[in-house]
């Protein structure tokens, strides 16, 4: 049996972050931090938005696993199973046990593609295209650019999702491109979302629906799509307030599909009613565990599920487990901080960033509730080399 | 606790001490003493050994300018006055903002050096780069080459310009933009003066 004083499960933006910061902050845990990841690529998933639109490579959004794992930390090539968190041990795909002093849970989110009825079988063809994959992202592109008129649907599920932002932000790139190769004038742009309102943060959620009036969107909120045809290019959604459903004829339809804890986690003591793992929301520490710590989108902190989010949480998250390593109180807090990079068109972004109380919480000394071109250029040129270097290097 | 009193007669020193020797608890601090007194002799010696060399190596005048000289060739010249001192006090106060500051420091240079590095960030970026110049810097390449042509014409042509040929140009849309600008022009400077 393998014995670590950490194990990171998950090697995703949570877990690299987490390792890297801990390595750098305690320089004699080399060599006793295992990173448990079955997956050989890592992907740069923010930059999907752009590629679906045309205005960035997708190749450009993918690295080998090995080349982000940091020196000092044991990658182990294997998926986590269970967890025995009584006994301090997590079982492994393989077979393997690992036995831990303490232990962090950063799984990521699940994709539920099956919980929509006939998507799974028309993904990637019949005009049915996902930025949520790094298979289908290309065939957002393909449909937007091929559009020559008709009937756009961009969806978003009442579930709660990686980046929030994120369905709406194809969806304006969409509406630019068709204004571009003129076939809006004789398009319908429509976007259906599970949730009540364009955003939850009542500032940008203002500006957002300027925008969606400006560009003649039609919106339908707390409608989640039920059902896929691609034959018949038909999606099917259910109006959550009076449980009907009604069928819209579509020419291309963007997917967001519904998201979930990974299952390993749902099934594991670690969870919540819910499914994620139940985390205090301040400190990070498991609610049950004291060993035990959780960070990103399986966790059960209740504020967006986005990179930005992880990037704040990795320090409070290493600081305290630093500080119960060494018997000492934990003092550090995770206030909810997130942003949402939301693309408004090709050279135009709304910076939101809030916390757990909803309220912004910007970072640059002007209103970020203005559609800007230097938002834009932040998140298409720097975001990226922020991320690779800074965030998963441990340093920013 | 016993005390002996001086007196000045051998007799009443002798009584006095019986007194003392006689003390249960005296007897046992004795026995105690006694018994300590091998560990006590032996930190002794090792003192005085300790000693011994320290006098030794003081005394041994050659060992101590060796020494001095080899320290001198190691470490910079330092000047170790009052002043000296009191910098390093100062120094050592501050320490804690300073490397507060330091790590921020270190973090940034880090973090130049990780971007620099990766080979795969510094080709996005100049790809990017290239891409948002590009079309400014095919733009001003097509002015110049239209200015290079407009120049070379303009030197082969020696025909006179005539009235007509003028009232011909003044047709050209680009020419027709100018004089209505300059008709909006002067029309707005005259209401406004």
């Amino acid at each position: 049996m393998m014995h670590y004083r950490v194990v990171v499960v998950g090697g995703g933006s949570g877990g690299i972050t987490v390792a890297s910061r801990l390595l750098r902050e305690a320089r004699h845990l080399s060599g006793q931090v295992a990173i448990v990841e079955p997956a050989t690529k890592h992907y740069y998933q923010p930059l999907w938005t752009l590629v679906g639109g045309g205005a960035a490579k997708r190749e450009v959004t993918e690295r080998e696993e090995a080349s982000v794992i940091p020196e000092g930390a044991v990658w182990i090539k294997d998926a986590v199973l269970e967890f025995n968190p009584k006994e301090n041990l997590v079982v492994t795909a393989g077979g393997s046990t690992i036995s831990y002093d303490f232990l962090v849970v950063a799984a990521g989110i699940q994709i539920d593609w099956d919980k929509v009825k006939g998507l799974k079988e028309t993904i990637g063809k019949n005009g049915v295209c996902s930025n949520y994959s790094y298979d289908y992202v290309n065939s957002t592109w393909e449909n937007i650019r091929n559009f020559t008129g008709g009937t756009a649907i961009f969806t978003q599920p009442s579930t709660p999702i990686k980046c929030g932002g994120a369905p709406q932000k194809i969806m304006y790139l969409a509406d630019d491109y068709f204004r571009k190769s003129g076939v809006r004038s004789k398009s319908k742009v429509m976007f259906y979302n599970g949730g009540p309102s364009i955003f939850s943060v009542k500032k940008y959620a203002d500006a957002l629906n300027k925008v969606v009036e400006r560009k003649g969107i039609e919106t339908h909120y707390k409608h989640n799509l039920v059902a896929v045809d691609g034959e018949k290019k038909q999606a099917t959604f259910e109006d959550l307030n009076t449980k009907e459903q009604h069928t819209v004829q579509y020419d291309m339809i963007h997917v967001t599909p519904p998201m979930s804890a990974p299952d390993f986690i749902k099934k594991s003591p670690l969870a919540n009613a819910d499914g994620w793992v139940s985390v205090d929301k301040f400190t990070l520490q498991h609610t049950a565990f004291s060993n035990v710590f959780g960070i990103g989108d399986s966790s059960s902190l209740p504020t967006s599920k986005t990179g930005a989010a992880i990037r704040k949480q990795a320090p409070a998250l290493v600081h305290n487990l630093l500080s119960l390593m060494r018997s000492e109180p934990m003092v550090n807090e995770y206030d909810g901080y997130t942003s949402c990079p939301l693309v408004t068109g090709y050279g135009s972004l709304i910076l939101a960033e809030f916390d757990y109380n909803l309220e912004p919480d910007e970072t640059f000394p002007f209103d970020q509730g203005q559609e800007r071109f230097s938002m834009y250029l932040l998140k298409k040129e720097m975001l990226p080399i922020i991320y690779w270097d800074g965030m998963l290097k441990g340093l920013m | 606790m016993v005390t002996v009193k001086a007196t000045d007669s051998g007799k009443s020193v002798d009584d006095a001490l019986n007194a003392v020797l006689n003390n249960p608890d005296v007897q046992a601090s004795l026995v105690l003493a006694l018994e300590k007194l091998p560990m006590v002799m032996e930190q002794y010696a090792s003192i005085e050994r300790t000693l011994g060399f320290v006098t030794a190596v003081l005394k041994d005048k050659e060992s101590l300018t060796n020494l001095m000289g080899g320290l001198k060739q190691e470490l910079p010249p330092v000047t170790l006055d009052h002043e000296t001192l009191v910098a390093l006090l100062t120094l050592l106060d501050k320490l804690p903002k300073l490397v507060r500051y330091l790590e921020l420091l270190e973090t940034g240079a880090d973090f130049v050096e990780s971007v620099l590095t990766d080979k795969e960030s510094v080709k996005y970026l100049l790809d990017n780069a290239k891409e948002w110049v590009e079309p400014w810097e095919s733009k001003v390449r097509q002015t110049l080459s239209h200015v290079e042509t407009a120049r070379k014409r303009a030197e082969s042509d020696n025909t006179p310009v005539s009235v007509f040929s003028l009232m011909k140009l003044l047709k050209e849309p680009a020419a027709q933009r100018g004089v209505h600008f300059l008709k909006a022009f002067l029309e707005v400077a005259g209401e406004s003066s």
